[in-house]
Protein backbone atom coordinates (compact mmCIF):
# COMPACT_ATOMS: atom_id res chain seq x y z
CA UNK A 1 0.00 0.00 0.00
CA UNK A 2 1.40 3.39 -0.97
CA UNK A 3 2.06 5.96 1.75
CA UNK A 4 -0.62 8.62 2.04
CA UNK A 5 -0.21 12.34 2.30
CA UNK A 6 -2.41 13.16 5.28
CA UNK A 7 -3.75 16.69 5.40
CA UNK A 8 -5.66 17.19 8.61
CA UNK A 9 -8.10 20.04 9.12
CA UNK A 10 -8.77 22.17 12.15
CA UNK A 11 -11.76 21.49 14.34
CA UNK A 12 -10.75 24.11 16.90
CA UNK A 13 -8.47 27.02 16.11
CA UNK A 14 -7.53 30.15 18.03
CA UNK A 15 -9.27 33.21 16.63
CA UNK A 16 -6.34 35.64 16.31
CA UNK A 17 -4.07 33.03 14.79
CA UNK A 18 -6.56 32.12 12.12
CA UNK A 19 -7.77 35.59 11.37
CA UNK A 20 -4.57 37.56 11.37
CA UNK A 21 -1.63 35.23 11.09
CA UNK A 22 -2.67 33.12 8.18
CA UNK A 23 -2.76 29.79 9.98
CA UNK A 24 -4.52 27.42 7.65
CA UNK A 25 -7.85 26.01 8.68
CA UNK A 26 -10.23 25.20 5.89
CA UNK A 27 -7.47 25.06 3.36
CA UNK A 28 -6.11 22.03 5.13
CA UNK A 29 -9.38 20.20 4.80
CA UNK A 30 -9.00 16.80 3.27
CA UNK A 31 -11.13 16.27 0.21
CA UNK A 32 -12.20 12.80 1.27
CA UNK A 33 -13.55 13.97 4.60
CA UNK A 34 -17.07 12.91 5.51
CA UNK A 35 -17.59 16.25 7.19
CA UNK A 36 -17.47 19.78 5.82
CA UNK A 37 -14.80 21.95 7.42
CA UNK A 38 -15.53 24.28 10.26
CA UNK A 39 -15.70 27.80 8.83
CA UNK A 40 -12.55 29.75 9.65
CA UNK A 41 -13.37 31.82 12.69
CA UNK A 42 -12.82 35.56 12.62
CA UNK A 43 -11.63 37.61 15.54
CA UNK A 44 -14.08 40.29 16.59
CA UNK A 45 -15.50 40.64 13.15
CA UNK A 46 -12.16 41.19 11.41
CA UNK A 47 -12.29 40.54 7.72
CA UNK A 48 -9.86 38.99 5.31
CA UNK A 49 -7.56 41.43 3.53
CA UNK A 50 -9.21 42.52 0.30
CA UNK A 51 -7.47 41.50 -2.89
CA UNK A 52 -7.20 45.12 -4.03
CA UNK A 53 -6.39 47.68 -1.35
CA UNK A 54 -6.55 51.45 -1.27
CA UNK A 55 -4.10 53.42 -3.32
CA UNK A 56 -0.64 53.51 -1.74
CA UNK A 57 0.57 56.94 -0.63
CA UNK A 58 4.29 57.62 -0.76
CA UNK A 59 6.05 58.47 2.54
CA UNK A 60 6.68 62.08 1.61
CA UNK A 61 2.94 62.62 1.23
CA UNK A 62 1.78 60.50 4.16
CA UNK A 63 0.52 61.76 7.52
CA UNK A 64 3.41 61.91 10.02
CA UNK A 65 1.32 60.31 12.75
CA UNK A 66 0.57 57.37 10.47
CA UNK A 67 4.25 56.99 9.68
CA UNK A 68 5.02 56.90 13.40
CA UNK A 69 2.32 54.31 13.91
CA UNK A 70 3.73 52.21 11.09
CA UNK A 71 7.17 52.38 12.68
CA UNK A 72 5.67 51.11 15.92
CA UNK A 73 3.94 48.30 14.16
CA UNK A 74 6.90 47.19 12.08
CA UNK A 75 8.28 45.13 14.94
CA UNK A 76 4.96 43.44 15.55
CA UNK A 77 5.00 39.88 14.26
CA UNK A 78 2.15 37.41 14.38
CA UNK A 79 3.94 35.71 17.27
CA UNK A 80 4.25 38.90 19.32
CA UNK A 81 0.64 39.86 18.61
CA UNK A 82 -0.42 36.38 19.66
CA UNK A 83 1.65 36.59 22.84
CA UNK A 84 -0.12 39.82 23.79
CA UNK A 85 -3.53 38.19 23.53
CA UNK A 86 -5.04 37.14 26.86
CA UNK A 87 -4.09 33.53 27.59
CA UNK A 88 -6.07 31.10 29.69
CA UNK A 89 -5.45 27.87 31.51
CA UNK A 90 -7.87 25.13 32.42
CA UNK A 91 -9.03 25.00 36.02
CA UNK A 92 -6.66 22.67 37.78
CA UNK A 93 -6.05 20.99 41.11
CA UNK A 94 -3.07 21.75 43.33
CA UNK A 95 -0.79 19.49 41.28
CA UNK A 96 -1.90 21.07 38.02
CA UNK A 97 -4.20 18.30 36.77
CA UNK A 98 -7.36 19.62 35.12
CA UNK A 99 -10.47 19.44 37.29
CA UNK A 100 -12.69 16.50 36.40
CA UNK A 101 -15.90 17.09 34.49
CA UNK A 102 -17.11 19.98 32.39
CA UNK A 103 -18.02 22.62 34.94
CA UNK A 104 -16.16 25.72 33.87
CA UNK A 105 -19.35 27.59 33.03
CA UNK A 106 -18.86 30.84 34.90
CA UNK A 107 -18.38 33.70 32.54
CA UNK A 108 -16.54 36.02 34.88
CA UNK A 109 -14.33 35.96 37.92
CA UNK A 110 -10.59 35.51 38.03
CA UNK A 111 -9.06 34.10 34.89
CA UNK A 112 -8.20 30.42 35.19
CA UNK A 113 -4.59 31.36 34.45
CA UNK A 114 -4.60 33.53 37.56
CA UNK A 115 -6.03 30.73 39.65
CA UNK A 116 -3.56 28.14 38.46
CA UNK A 117 -0.64 30.55 38.68
CA UNK A 118 -1.67 31.26 42.25
CA UNK A 119 -1.85 27.55 43.01
CA UNK A 120 1.62 27.03 41.59
CA UNK A 121 3.08 29.92 43.59
CA UNK A 122 1.52 28.60 46.80
CA UNK A 123 2.78 25.09 46.05
CA UNK A 124 6.30 26.37 45.34
CA UNK A 125 6.30 28.27 48.65
CA UNK A 126 5.14 25.23 50.58
CA UNK A 127 7.92 22.98 49.24
CA UNK B 1 1.04 24.33 24.16
CA UNK B 2 -2.05 26.14 22.90
CA UNK B 3 -5.08 23.87 22.72
CA UNK B 4 -6.39 23.22 19.24
CA UNK B 5 -8.09 20.22 17.65
CA UNK B 6 -7.80 18.65 14.24
CA UNK B 7 -9.15 15.66 12.34
CA UNK B 8 -8.05 13.73 9.28
CA UNK B 9 -11.53 12.81 8.02
CA UNK B 10 -12.05 10.05 5.49
CA UNK B 11 -12.81 6.57 6.87
CA UNK B 12 -12.00 7.66 10.40
CA UNK B 13 -14.63 10.36 10.49
CA UNK B 14 -17.09 8.06 8.71
CA UNK B 15 -16.71 5.59 11.60
CA UNK B 16 -18.31 8.26 13.76
CA UNK B 17 -21.11 9.01 11.31
CA UNK B 18 -23.81 7.51 13.51
CA UNK B 19 -22.81 9.78 16.36
CA UNK B 20 -22.14 12.86 14.25
CA UNK B 21 -24.99 13.08 11.74
CA UNK B 22 -26.98 15.52 13.85
CA UNK B 23 -24.03 17.94 14.00
CA UNK B 24 -24.47 18.79 10.33
CA UNK B 25 -28.19 19.30 10.85
CA UNK B 26 -27.74 22.03 13.45
CA UNK B 27 -28.11 25.65 12.31
CA UNK B 28 -24.61 26.81 13.24
CA UNK B 29 -25.00 30.09 11.39
CA UNK B 30 -27.81 31.11 13.79
CA UNK B 31 -25.43 31.46 16.70
CA UNK B 32 -23.86 34.65 15.40
CA UNK B 33 -27.35 36.19 15.30
CA UNK B 34 -28.15 35.02 18.83
CA UNK B 35 -24.97 36.34 20.42
CA UNK B 36 -23.53 39.75 21.02
CA UNK B 37 -20.48 41.08 22.89
CA UNK B 38 -19.46 41.00 25.69
CA UNK B 39 -21.33 37.78 26.47
CA UNK B 40 -20.10 36.21 23.21
CA UNK B 41 -16.52 36.78 24.38
CA UNK B 42 -17.23 35.08 27.71
CA UNK B 43 -18.93 32.26 25.86
CA UNK B 44 -15.86 31.77 23.67
CA UNK B 45 -13.79 31.25 26.84
CA UNK B 46 -16.37 28.88 28.31
CA UNK B 47 -16.69 26.79 25.13
CA UNK B 48 -12.93 26.62 24.56
CA UNK B 49 -12.58 25.42 28.14
CA UNK B 50 -15.43 23.01 27.50
CA UNK B 51 -13.65 21.49 24.49
CA UNK B 52 -10.59 20.89 26.64
CA UNK B 53 -12.61 19.48 29.56
CA UNK B 54 -14.18 16.98 27.19
CA UNK B 55 -10.76 16.12 25.78
CA UNK B 56 -9.46 15.49 29.31
CA UNK B 57 -12.54 13.40 30.09
CA UNK B 58 -11.75 11.24 27.06
CA UNK B 59 -8.30 10.66 28.52
CA UNK B 60 -9.87 9.78 31.88
CA UNK B 61 -12.16 7.15 30.36
CA UNK B 62 -9.26 5.70 28.39
CA UNK B 63 -7.41 5.32 31.72
CA UNK B 64 -10.50 3.85 33.32
CA UNK B 65 -10.89 1.30 30.54
CA UNK B 66 -7.30 0.13 31.07
CA UNK B 67 -7.74 0.05 34.84
CA UNK B 68 -10.99 -1.94 34.56
CA UNK B 69 -9.24 -4.46 32.31
CA UNK B 70 -6.44 -4.81 34.86
CA UNK B 71 -9.02 -5.27 37.63
CA UNK B 72 -10.89 -8.00 35.76
CA UNK B 73 -14.07 -5.95 35.69
CA UNK B 74 -17.14 -7.10 33.73
CA UNK B 75 -16.60 -6.79 29.99
CA UNK B 76 -19.63 -4.57 29.40
CA UNK B 77 -18.35 -2.01 31.89
CA UNK B 78 -14.97 -2.08 30.16
CA UNK B 79 -16.59 -1.70 26.73
CA UNK B 80 -18.73 1.18 27.95
CA UNK B 81 -15.65 2.99 29.24
CA UNK B 82 -13.97 2.60 25.86
CA UNK B 83 -17.12 3.79 24.12
CA UNK B 84 -17.24 6.85 26.35
CA UNK B 85 -13.90 7.98 24.88
CA UNK B 86 -15.64 8.39 21.53
CA UNK B 87 -18.54 10.21 23.24
CA UNK B 88 -16.11 12.67 24.78
CA UNK B 89 -14.39 13.26 21.45
CA UNK B 90 -17.78 14.12 20.00
CA UNK B 91 -18.41 16.53 22.87
CA UNK B 92 -15.00 18.11 22.28
CA UNK B 93 -15.93 18.62 18.64
CA UNK B 94 -19.35 20.03 19.57
CA UNK B 95 -17.79 22.48 22.01
CA UNK B 96 -15.19 23.43 19.42
CA UNK B 97 -17.92 24.09 16.86
CA UNK B 98 -19.72 26.40 19.27
CA UNK B 99 -16.47 28.27 20.00
CA UNK B 100 -15.81 28.57 16.28
CA UNK B 101 -19.33 29.81 15.60
CA UNK B 102 -18.82 32.48 18.27
CA UNK B 103 -15.66 33.74 16.57
CA UNK B 104 -12.98 31.17 17.39
CA UNK B 105 -11.20 29.67 20.36
CA UNK B 106 -9.30 31.68 22.95
CA UNK B 107 -5.64 30.76 23.55
CA UNK B 108 -5.81 28.03 26.19
CA UNK B 109 -2.47 26.80 27.49
CA UNK B 110 -2.59 23.09 28.23
CA UNK B 111 -0.29 20.21 29.09
CA UNK B 112 -1.51 17.18 27.17
CA UNK B 113 0.89 14.92 29.05
CA UNK B 114 -0.95 15.76 32.26
CA UNK B 115 -4.62 15.21 31.52
CA UNK B 116 -5.56 12.74 34.24
CA UNK B 117 -4.49 12.61 37.84
CA UNK B 118 -2.96 9.13 38.11
CA UNK B 119 -4.27 6.54 40.54
CA UNK B 120 -2.08 5.60 43.52
CA UNK B 121 0.68 3.36 42.14
CA UNK B 122 0.82 1.21 45.26
CA UNK B 123 -2.92 0.42 45.32
CA UNK B 124 -4.40 -2.85 44.12
CA UNK B 125 -5.73 -2.97 40.54
CA UNK B 126 -9.29 -2.88 41.90
CA UNK B 127 -8.65 0.14 44.08
CA UNK B 128 -6.82 1.91 41.27
CA UNK B 129 -9.85 1.43 39.04
CA UNK B 130 -12.15 2.57 41.84
CA UNK B 131 -10.05 5.69 42.40
CA UNK B 132 -10.26 6.69 38.73
CA UNK B 133 -13.98 5.88 38.50
CA UNK B 134 -14.60 7.84 41.70
CA UNK B 135 -13.02 11.03 40.39
CA UNK B 136 -14.38 10.90 36.87
CA UNK B 137 -17.81 9.24 37.02
CA UNK B 138 -18.92 9.60 40.65
CA UNK B 139 -17.80 13.23 40.90
CA UNK B 140 -16.84 14.89 37.62
CA UNK B 141 -19.61 13.53 35.43
CA UNK B 142 -22.18 13.40 38.24
CA UNK B 143 -21.73 17.12 38.93
CA UNK B 144 -21.47 18.07 35.28
CA UNK B 145 -24.99 16.82 34.44
CA UNK B 146 -26.96 19.29 36.62
CA UNK B 147 -24.63 22.16 35.73
CA UNK B 148 -25.16 21.54 32.03
CA UNK B 149 -28.92 21.11 32.54
CA UNK B 150 -29.00 24.52 34.16
CA UNK B 151 -26.91 25.97 31.34
CA UNK B 152 -29.30 24.42 28.81
CA UNK B 153 -32.35 25.89 30.58
CA UNK B 154 -30.78 29.34 30.46
CA UNK B 155 -29.08 29.00 27.06
CA UNK B 156 -31.21 31.57 25.22
CA UNK B 157 -30.12 29.91 21.98
CA UNK B 158 -31.68 26.92 20.29
CA UNK B 159 -28.30 25.84 18.94
CA UNK B 160 -26.53 25.98 22.31
CA UNK B 161 -29.48 24.20 23.93
CA UNK B 162 -29.32 21.42 21.33
CA UNK B 163 -25.58 20.99 21.84
CA UNK B 164 -25.96 20.88 25.61
CA UNK B 165 -28.86 18.43 25.35
CA UNK B 166 -26.68 15.99 23.43
CA UNK B 167 -23.79 16.30 25.87
CA UNK B 168 -26.12 15.84 28.87
CA UNK B 169 -27.63 12.72 27.33
CA UNK B 170 -24.21 11.08 27.15
CA UNK B 171 -22.84 12.41 30.44
CA UNK B 172 -25.72 10.88 32.37
CA UNK B 173 -24.56 7.42 31.29
CA UNK B 174 -20.96 8.36 32.07
CA UNK B 175 -22.00 9.25 35.61
CA UNK B 176 -24.04 6.04 35.97
CA UNK B 177 -20.95 3.95 35.34
CA UNK B 178 -19.68 5.01 38.75
CA UNK B 179 -22.45 3.49 40.83
CA UNK B 180 -22.59 0.35 38.68
CA UNK B 181 -18.85 -0.16 39.13
CA UNK B 182 -19.00 0.44 42.88
CA UNK B 183 -21.92 -1.99 43.23
CA UNK B 184 -20.01 -4.66 41.32
CA UNK B 185 -16.86 -4.00 43.34
CA UNK B 186 -18.65 -3.81 46.72
CA UNK B 187 -17.99 -7.40 47.87
CA UNK B 188 -14.32 -7.01 46.91
CA UNK B 189 -13.70 -3.72 48.73
CA UNK B 190 -12.60 -3.62 52.37
CA UNK B 191 -13.64 -0.99 54.92
CA UNK B 192 -10.16 0.47 54.57
CA UNK B 193 -10.67 0.70 50.80
CA UNK B 194 -13.97 2.53 51.35
CA UNK B 195 -12.31 4.96 53.73
CA UNK B 196 -9.58 5.59 51.15
CA UNK B 197 -12.20 6.22 48.49
CA UNK B 198 -13.98 8.67 50.80
CA UNK B 199 -10.78 10.64 51.21
CA UNK B 200 -10.17 10.58 47.45
CA UNK B 201 -13.68 11.86 46.83
CA UNK B 202 -13.18 14.58 49.45
CA UNK B 203 -9.94 15.75 47.87
CA UNK B 204 -11.55 15.80 44.42
CA UNK B 205 -14.45 17.89 45.71
CA UNK B 206 -12.13 20.21 47.59
CA UNK B 207 -10.29 20.97 44.34
CA UNK B 208 -13.43 22.77 43.16
CA UNK B 209 -13.16 25.35 45.93
CA UNK B 210 -11.52 28.00 43.67
CA UNK B 211 -14.57 27.80 41.41
CA UNK B 212 -16.60 29.59 44.08
CA UNK B 213 -16.25 33.28 44.81
CA UNK B 214 -14.96 36.10 42.68
CA UNK B 215 -16.76 38.15 40.08
CA UNK B 216 -19.11 36.47 37.65
CA UNK B 217 -21.00 37.15 34.51
CA UNK B 218 -24.26 38.90 35.28
CA UNK B 219 -25.80 37.23 32.29
CA UNK B 220 -26.58 33.53 31.93
CA UNK B 221 -26.85 32.58 28.29
CA UNK B 222 -25.00 30.77 25.50
CA UNK B 223 -23.82 28.10 27.94
CA UNK B 224 -22.46 30.66 30.43
CA UNK B 225 -23.91 30.66 33.96
CA UNK B 226 -24.05 33.51 36.46
CA UNK B 227 -22.69 32.96 39.96
CA UNK B 228 -26.00 32.31 41.67
CA UNK B 229 -27.13 29.77 39.10
CA UNK B 230 -23.80 27.99 39.16
CA UNK B 231 -23.17 27.99 42.91
CA UNK B 232 -26.63 26.83 43.97
CA UNK B 233 -26.77 24.12 41.31
CA UNK B 234 -23.30 22.91 42.23
CA UNK B 235 -23.82 22.75 46.00
CA UNK B 236 -27.20 21.03 45.61
CA UNK B 237 -25.63 18.50 43.24
CA UNK B 238 -22.76 17.75 45.62
CA UNK B 239 -25.27 16.66 48.26
CA UNK B 240 -27.74 14.87 46.02
CA UNK B 241 -25.52 13.32 43.39
CA UNK B 242 -22.25 12.68 45.23
CA UNK B 243 -22.48 12.63 49.02
CA UNK B 244 -25.73 10.66 49.40
CA UNK B 245 -25.10 8.01 46.70
CA UNK B 246 -21.62 7.36 48.08
CA UNK B 247 -22.87 7.22 51.67
CA UNK B 248 -25.43 4.62 50.58
CA UNK B 249 -22.45 2.51 49.52
CA UNK B 250 -20.56 2.95 52.76
CA UNK B 251 -18.25 5.64 51.43
CA UNK B 252 -18.19 8.70 53.68
CA UNK B 253 -16.63 11.96 52.53
CA UNK B 254 -14.75 13.70 55.37
CA UNK B 255 -16.80 16.62 56.72
CA UNK B 256 -13.78 18.93 56.59
CA UNK B 257 -13.52 18.47 52.82
CA UNK B 258 -17.15 19.43 52.33
CA UNK B 259 -16.79 22.43 54.59
CA UNK B 260 -13.70 23.63 52.76
CA UNK B 261 -15.47 23.38 49.44
CA UNK B 262 -17.86 26.23 50.14
CA UNK B 263 -15.97 28.06 52.90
Amino acid sequence: MKPRVIASYKILAVALATASCGKATTSEHEQTSASPPVPAPSASGSQATPAVGPAVVSDDKADTNLLLLRAELVGETCESAFAKQAHYRPLCDKEGYPLVGNMNRKGGGPQPSELCADVRVKKAKST
Amino acid sequence: MIFELEAVGGPWMRRLAGRRTFIEELAWEDLAKESSPPLAEQARVVWTQSAFSEYASAAAFAEIASALLAAGAPIDLVAASGDFVADEMLHAELSARVAAALGGAVPLEVDLTKLVRPASPSASPLLRAAELVMRTSCIGEALTVPILKRARAEAGSSLVAAVLARIIEDESAHAELGSWFLDWAAPRLTDADRATLGRIAGAALRSFAPVFGGACSSDARLGVLDCTSFDTTFTDAVAARVVRPLAARGIEIPRADLDELTA
